[in-house]
């Protein structure tokens, strides 16, 4: 998986619009579990899924305000990741190392992105040329190299680690398309589809409708092929 | 998973099931350690047979009828199970909630059962609600020569502290924890003043990250139906779950460096140092990747 998934490129872990206000998305990446989150402040985060108190998934939390509440005891922690509050010990001022671990993150061209590594500061996000929307999330029982090696077959180039880019042809009409693959694990990954937007903004449904439904066929090809090549 | 080799674990009385279930001519084809067993009962005499992978039956081990449920070992016991002076007196009912399979290590379990932190977050409007969330002072010891872990002089604010209560009230609590997999609570009766109801957890420890919990209270509650006490218990229990099922690693890390811990632990500090000193390995976090719970 390394040569496709180097773990210090960005990878898209879901669509931004997915992730409101107040919301809690498990992610997985590499076989490691993560905790997506945004505060009413409208920043987002990616965490370790693990409360650093009593190992708690932190999926489980709740937002309370621009902070993360884990669901165990309730420790209260800021955007920064530190620990702000103790409700079993209210006058206890949390010590600096009380902090969960935290993995870079930035959002763009509609998506959340993060690493397993340390990347270039700037989120790379998909290639600049088309002004990309996204299109809709899916899982995909495959390896993350079976994805890619199923769209190498059909003409698509990669010009960012775990991003694939190809045109479709919709109706007549050619629809440029971005692919983020996420490497979940070993034998699962995600892809996240987005399409470059053509013409006004009431096509943008129509759009992602289409290219939506091209992606669950998609999904469904490359799942039938691993599964037989699984049993032969 | 095989029977495992921890001496510790092996060495201890296990509640396996309850009298009732098995009296009625009912076998219970279980797990304990690891090791597929039989549980049954010969006339007043309950039985305990290892099951052998080709569907035999195995190597007897001791079992005894105790607090309405059926403990055995593999091992060679050096404590007898735990003693509760309570079930002999008069007016008190027993309630037998049933055995409940959690996913989660046993130490886990325990762990979560002598926290109080947990109350306003978990049983929220039940045993605890914010903004009253301090944890106030308690004691915690460990007894001898019993070998027990005790906390006492435990206080917390709570909405519904029983199924017979009406109004919040400040439950007072005692724990003990009178072996690994064995804990206690005792706690401020809301019916009889002065008096305290048990609440117990026999935790059957079926691997690693797998248990049957058998839950029972003693009671002074006259009252209440024992359909309400079962699921008062059972709707605090399946909140407990899940959390339970839900920590990371699955095994209870032994190591203080592995999870934070702060005055309001100071029980579960002490039980696990008290497992530390023991020397027990079953369902612990073994940094090396060698706990099954990992
Ligand atoms: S486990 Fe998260 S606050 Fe205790
Ligand atoms: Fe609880």
């Amino acid at each position: 998986m390394a040569e496709h998934f180097p773990r210090d490129a960005w990878y898209a872990v879901g669509g931004a619009a997915m992730l409101a206000e107040g919301e809690i998305m498990p992610v997985k990446l590499f076989g490691k579990e993560r905790v997506a989150w945004r505060g009413d402040d409208g920043e987002s985060h990616v965490w370790h899924n693990r409360c650093i108190h009593r190992g708690m998934r932190l999926q489980f939390g709740f937002v309370d305000g621009d902070r993360l509440a884990c669901r165990y005891h309730g420790w209260r922690f800021g955007g920064d990741a530190q620990c702000k509050k103790i409700p079993a010990q209210p006058t206890l001022a949390p010590p600096d190392d009380f902090r969960i671990p935290v993995f870079q993150s930035a959002e763009k061209n509609g998506l959340v992105w993060t690493t397993a590594g340390t990347p270039g500061a700037n989120v790379t996000g998909l290639p600049d040329s088309e002004n990309f929307v996204f299109c809709r999330s899916l899982a995909v029982h495959a390896p993350p190299d079976a994805v890619v090696e199923h769209f190498g077959n059909m003409d698509a180039s990669i010009t960012t680690p775990g991003i694939l880019s190809a045109i479709l042809n919709i109706e007549g009409a050619d629809v440029p398309v971005a692919v983020a693959i996420q490497p979940v694990s070993a034998d699962k990954s995600q892809i996240h589809v987005t399409a470059g937007q053509a013409g006004a903004e009431n096509a943008i449904q129509p759009l992602r409708l289409r290219v939506s439904a091209w992606a669950r066929r998609l999904r469904d090809t490359i799942e039938n092929q691993t599964e037989k090549e699984d049993s032969e | 998973m095989t029977r495992t080799t921890d001496k510790v674990a092996l060495n201890e009385w296990q509640a396996v099931g309850t009298v009732e279930e098995i009296i009625s001519g009912k076998r219970r084809n279980t797990r304990l350690l690891g090791q597929d067993i039989i549980v049954e009962m010969d006339g007043e005499i309950p039985r305990m047979f290892e099951n052998n992978a080709n569907g035999g039956i195995g190597t007897e081990h001791p079992a005894q009828a105790l607090y309405g449920h059926i403990w055995t070992t593999l091992g060679t016991p050096v404590k007898a199970p735990l003693d509760m002076p309570e079930f002999k007196e008069d007016g008190r009912r027993l309630v037998v909630c049933g055995a409940l399979t959690v996913r989660a290590s046993a130490l886990r379990i325990v762990e979560n059962f002598l926290d109080m932190a947990h109350f306003p977050y978990v049983h929220t409007g039940i045993l605890g609600e914010e903004p009253i969330t301090a944890v106030n002072d308690y004691k915690i010891e460990i007894r001898e020569p019993e070998d027990e872990v005790w906390a006492t002089e435990c206080s917390f604010f709570q909405p519904q502290a029983a199924a017979s209560a009406d109004d919040g009230q400040v439950s007072q609590y005692m724990y003990r924890v009178s072996s690994p997999f064995v804990t206690v609570l005792y706690k401020t009766c809301p019916v009889v003043e002065g008096a305290w109801d048990l609440v117990g957890i026999f935790v059957q420890p079926k691997d690693e990250a797998e248990c049957d919990v058998h839950t029972f209270m003693l009671v002074l509650d006259e009252t209440s139906t024992m359909s309400d006490l079962v699921h008062f218990q059972q709707e605090i229990f399946l909140q407990d779950r899940s959390i339970l099922e839900n920590q990371i690693p699955p095994g209870l890390p032994l190591d203080p460096m592995d999870e934070i811990a702060i005055k309001a632990d100071g029980s579960s500090m002490l039980y696990r140092r008290w497992l530390r000193n023991k020397g027990l390995t079953f369902g612990t976090h073994r940094g090396d990747g060698s706990s099954q719970a990992a």
